[in-house]
């Protein structure tokens, strides 16, 4: 077992690598780079720049050395602590992160559990109740699950919560709470903000549970062991949960660091449609105005929290099922 | 399997068994691998329906010009964000074919909101196969001919079956015509992920060694970040001045560059199972070559897989490129698709006043549907041990 | 065979399957006895119906697209073979588990206790409920059963102590955790497991097959039972494999006093196991005996093409004689004799309107064939 944690996070290293790599480059793709975006929307508001405060901006951002040279050097600063600086915010990209992507992460979970628990049952109930009602509500709902876009759902849910209900979804807190110090009202008010994320961005999750958990089921509850736990007298509801649906969870578990990165991604556009103050709208600033630092920061963030994540899941995932752990059958 | 088994001399004859019903075994028993997907996948009524009506939206997205009553750029001064025409059948009592009231525009002095008031006393009657703006069919053909409208150039009061937007032009128009963009970038961007997904799964799941852990580990590397955020800031890098032809292109490149890695995984662990199952020995021990094996033996195992795939990585796609066109970091105006249409829905107080801008939304989500449940027909009639 | 003591009594059992393509009888009026402490083979072909027999004893057979039909199977609780326990009324009111003392919270009422309930000392199976208290209660403890993939018989995520222990504390309220798995070790080490001490917290995947269908046989009779089923347990064992189960099976039969019901369509085993056989086609019984009578007489005209068939060392032959023909179409219910098809001696006009009773041509032999007839 504990070879191959440590052989799985070994393999982490190399992956951490390539993912700086493609952030940096990815940012530095576009043409120009702040320096000249900055020009651009000072010459368009007006104001001209001299050649030589072009120079004096260049040099003063680093930006004038060559590429490789920048990438070693921030590689560097981060295994430090310390990712760069932001030219958009004037802040270090530390405390930007430090707010952000934490609350990204933890709505991208809680959505990940909030899925399981709405999917469990439901997924249970149709696998075992094959082709009642039950069943192809479940099926259609997977089905809505995986072809609405995030953001198109968040745009007609907060049209049904500002019409019907006259709740405004934007951003975590409503306008009373934003400086308000901790009360009980403000987290109230946090959860009340927080209802439309999790479910938004929990419905693929839950749709792709659905079906993960329903298809596993059903192979599960065709096999002998079924048959000899009814044999041995146990109630049908002992039999299911004891056994199949033991087994048919294991899979499900494994699906987190399958369902990670995209209920990241998915909070990042949701993010952005209501304005909540997690990574979304900063990384989409970011990366349209080449803030270099800041938006190869976030991805880097992001990236290695859900390899990470992905990691954590497999682990999960061998420490559930004794096969895996005790070597024996292994596909 | 027919009758015609084992006379042993020694014991008796069997009884001959019903000829029909023998035909309709070995009709049955013969078949090929295809004839057998398609009589199941007829059953799947829900599939079938969907073909038809997919088959229905992209010739529509094909002969966008012919269906829609006008184009793409045609401003309607004064209807600017317009609720949709509704379309009515009774004038004063009496039953006559579908025609609509032309629409007053004025603002409101208090919500400074604007009214729209239909003017019940002349009906427009709605013209079939009418004369419209003009247009070259499929890019060659100059034609004025469409499929419905209220009659020719701007001295017809219009019909929007969606309504109007910012700028006054008509959303339905806008929609078929986006469907063009917003269906072609899935499909091309799914057949080049298909081409590198089975390419290099196939390589890695039966050559198996070195070659395998390299693209694995790439496939692990690709599948762990979290797309959307690549995808923003890979489409970022895109120059706003390139032409609709050129992003469209980059656009789909970059969803196949990124997607490949499911069918990928597909693919290789398929190989990686079906390597070593006795029929493919077998063929090995009849001295088949390699590709035989592959092509012959083992791609038919999972071609169930390969179908699904593909049929499920549409609907993906087409989240992707609306997901992307609608951040802004996807297509760009003037070029149309449903993201870029959805745009505009991005201030939420406007989508309280104007719904209707959701409705490509709708589109987005209703052919997602479909390709879903036709992926989900044929997966079923694919898959062998299902009867 | 209605004779002596039986423990189980099968009459005219009807069970159907409902299928997409159609309805199959898969059992079509099955009647046989188990007696108390003898075994019974049953012998066919594989589609025959001898599992789906064993499963309606055990009231799990998959209820849709499974039913029965008709039929009755009588379980027999005799009070003397009760390991001379005698029954004893439960005044009203007193929960299940305290009759026997202290001992675990989970335990069904024991099957004595069902019986009292009930008032009557034999029961018949196919009245209660599929999962109903009264029949989960007679599973397990009453009738064992092993199968014949002993790897997917247990479940990968438990211990196989784990999953005999579950067993004990249902149907034994007397024990504890601790002594349940005392028990376990017990009966681990009865069927030959080295180191049951240890083995009993191994996972199913870390024995080799035959230690897995030993844990198997542990498993069923942990809580004694006075039947066990053995569905083709040595199948799919290489020979050398088989030959130790076999001989542990003999043992354990004589040492509880079991009934056996052992099902398989190896001939010699069959042979070897059992006291009495019945020979099973398509769903119906062709002819039952005693083994001795049905190996040096076989008179049904299938049993006889079936002995037939099997290749002889010390026989002069040259050719294999299979059974010609194939087997009819599963859906279309046959009137006559099932095996008119392929028999030499058919009897057209006869055999293939009217079902052949079972003759009686000793006491303990009948055939279900009209060229017995009286």
């Amino acid at each position: 077992m504990l070879a191959f944690i440590i052989r799985r996070v070994i393999t982490l290293v190399p992956i951490l690598i390539l993912i700086s790599i493609v952030s940096f480059a990815v940012i530095e793709l576009p043409p120009g780079d702040w320096v000249s975006f900055r020009i651009e929307s000072l010459r368009q508001s007006g104001l001209q720049v001299g050649e030589d405060e072009i120079y004096r901006l260049t040099s003063q951002y680093g930006l004038d050395k060559p590429a490789y040279v920048r990438y070693v050097s921030w590689v560097t600063n981060m295994l430090q602590g310390d990712f760069g600086y932001s030219f958009q915010w004037n802040e270090p990209v530390n405390k930007i992160l430090a707010e952000r992507v934490p609350r990204t992460m933890a709505i991208s979970l809680m959505s990940l559990v909030l899925a399981w628990i709405i999917s469990t049952p439901i997924g249970i109930i149709s696998a075992v109740k094959q082709y009642s009602a039950i069943d192809y509500a479940s099926t259609f709902l997977s089905f809505i699950g995986l072809a609405t876009p995030g953001f198109l759902l968040a745009l007609i849910l907060a049209y049904f919560s500002i019409t019907v209900i006259g709740f405004s979804p934007l951003g975590l807190f409503s306008q009373q709470y934003l400086d308000a110090p901790f009360s009980l009202a403000k987290l109230l008010d946090l959860g009340k903000h927080l209802v439309l994320p999790l479910l938004i961005v929990g419905l693929t999750g839950t749709g792709v549970a659905i079906r993960v958990l329903r298809a596993n089921l059903l192979d599960e509850l065709k096999k002998q062991y079924v048959v000899t736990a009814r044999a041995k007298g146990l109630s049908e509801y002992q039999v299911l949960m004891r056994y199949p649906v033991r087994m048919a969870i294991n899979p499900l578990i494994s699906t987190i660091g399958f369902v990670l990165p995209g209920l990241v991604g998915g909070e990042v556009v949701v993010s952005i449609v209501l304005s909540l103050e997690t990574t979304g709208p900063v990384l989409l600033r970011a990366v349209q105005s080449q803030d270099l630092y800041l938006a190869g920061g976030i991805v880097m963030m992001l990236s290695t929290l859900t390899v990470i994540g992905t990691l954590l899941s497999d682990i999960a995932l061998a420490a559930l099922d004794p096969r895996i752990r005790f070597g024996g059958v292994r596909k | 399997m027919s009758a015609q088994t084992l006379n042993v001399p020694g014991t008796p004859a069997p009884i001959p068994v019903d000829p029909q019903a023998q035909d309709k075994d070995d009709k049955f028993y013969y078949a090929t691998q295809w004839n057998l997907i398609w009589w199941k996948f007829k059953r799947h009524k829900l599939a079938i329906i969907s073909v038809f009506l997919l088959a229905l939206l992209y010739l529509s997205a094909i002969f966008a010009e012919f269906v829609t009553p006008y184009n793409v750029a045609t401003r309607f001064e004064g209807q600017q964000q317009g609720p949709p025409t509704p379309i009515r059948f009774i004038h004063q009592g009496s039953l006559r074919g579908p025609f609509i009231y032309a629409v007053k525009r004025k603002a409101d002095p208090k919500t400074f909101k604007f009214i729209f008031t239909p003017d019940e006393t002349k009906p427009i009657p709605i013209q079939f196969f009418s004369q419209g703006d003009p247009y070259k069919l499929l890019g060659l053909f100059p034609s004025s001919l469409h499929l419905f409208s209220t009659g020719v150039g701007k001295t017809a009061p219009p019909v929007f079956l969606f309504g109007t937007d910012r700028l006054g032009r008509d959303i339905f128009s806008r929609t078929i015509h986006g469907a063009r963009i917003s269906l072609a970038i899935p499909i091309v961007g799914v057949a080049l992920s298909f081409l590198i997904g089975v390419v290099l799964g196939g390589l890695s799941g039966y050559f198996g060694g070195v070659v395998d852990e390299i693209v694995q580990r790439l496939i692990d590397f690709l599948s762990a970040i979290p797309q959307l955020p690549l995808w923003i800031a890979l489409s970022a890098a895109l120059p706003r001045d390139w032409s609709t032809e050129k992003t469209f292109f980059a656009i789909t490149i970059l969803l196949s560059i990124i997607g490949w890695t499911g069918l990928a995984r597909v693919v290789r662990g398929k190989l990686l199972q079906l390597r070593e199952e006795d029929y493919a020995l077998a063929a090995q021990a009849a001295g088949a070559g390699q590709w035989r094996i592959i092509l012959k033996h083992l791609l038919p195992g999972f071609t169930s897989h390969l179908i699904v795939s593909i049929t499920n990585g549409i609907p993906a796609g087409i989240l992707a490129e609306t997901s992307l066109s609608f951040i802004g970091v996807g297509m760009q105006p003037p070029a149309v698709s449903w993201g870029v249409l959805l745009q505009d829905a991005q201030n939420l107080v406007s989508v309280a006043q104007q719904p209707w801008q959701l409705i490509p939304g709708l589109f987005v989500i209703a052919t997602g549907l479909l390709f879903s449940f036709v992926g989900d027909g044929l997966r079923d009639a694919a898959d062998p041990y299902t009867r | 065979m209605t004779k002596g003591n039986p423990l189980i009594e099968v009459r005219n059992l009807q069970v159907d399957f409902n299928l997409f393509e159609g309805t199959v009888h898969a059992l079509d009026g099955v009647d046989f006895d188990i007696q108390h402490g003898k075994s019974l083979g049953v012998i066919g072909e594989s589609g025959c119906g001898k599992s789906v027999t064993a499963q309606s004893i055990m009231r799990i057979v998959p209820v849709p697209p499974g039913k029965i039909v008709g039929g009755e199977i009588l379980l027999h609780l005799d009070p003397k073979h009760n390991n001379g326990k005698v029954l004893q009324a439960v005044p009203a009111g007193v929960p299940a588990g305290a009759l026997a003392g202290a001992g675990n919270a989970v335990a069904l009422p024991t099957p004595e206790l069902i019986a009292a309930k009930l008032g009557t000392n034999t029961i018949n199976v196919l009245d209660l409920g599929a999962m109903s208290v009264e029949m989960r209660s007679i599973r397990w403890k009453e009738i064992g059963m092993i199968f014949q993939e002993p790897m997917t018989s247990f479940s990968p995520l438990y211990t196989i102590g784990q999953q005999i222990i579950e067993g004990i504390l249902l149907h034994l309220p007397g024990e504890t955790k601790k002594s349940a798995r005392n028990r376990a070790i017990d009966v681990l080490g009865r069927v030959g497991i080295p180191q049951p001490k240890r083995l009993v917290d191994v996972y199913p995947h870390q024995l080799s097959g035959g230690m897995r269908q030993r844990a198997m046989i542990a498993m069923a009779i942990s809580c004694s039972p006075k039947l066990l089923i053995a569905d083709e347990p040595t199948t799919a064992l290489d020979v050398t494999i088989e030959a130790q189960i076999l001989e542990l099976l003999k043992e354990l039969q004589a040492e509880f006093g079991m009934s056996m019901m052992y099902i398989s369509h190896d001939l010699a085993v069959v042979g070897e196991m059992a006291d009495e056989v019945i020979v099973m086609y398509l769903g119906r019984v062709m002819e039952r005996a005693t083994t001795d009578e049905l190996f040096a007489e076989p008179l049904h005209p299938y049993t006889q093409a079936l002995w037939r068939s099997i290749p002889r060392i010390e026989a002069d032959q040259e050719r294999l004689i299979p059974i010609s023909g194939t087997l009819p179409n599963p859906f279309v219910q046959q009137r006559g004799c099932p095996f008119f098809s392929r028999c030499e001696h058919r009897i057209p006009g006869l055999c293939d309107t009217q079902r052949p009773p079972l003759f009686e041509i000793t006491p303990t032999h009948q055939v279900s064939c009209f060229l017995y007839q009286k």
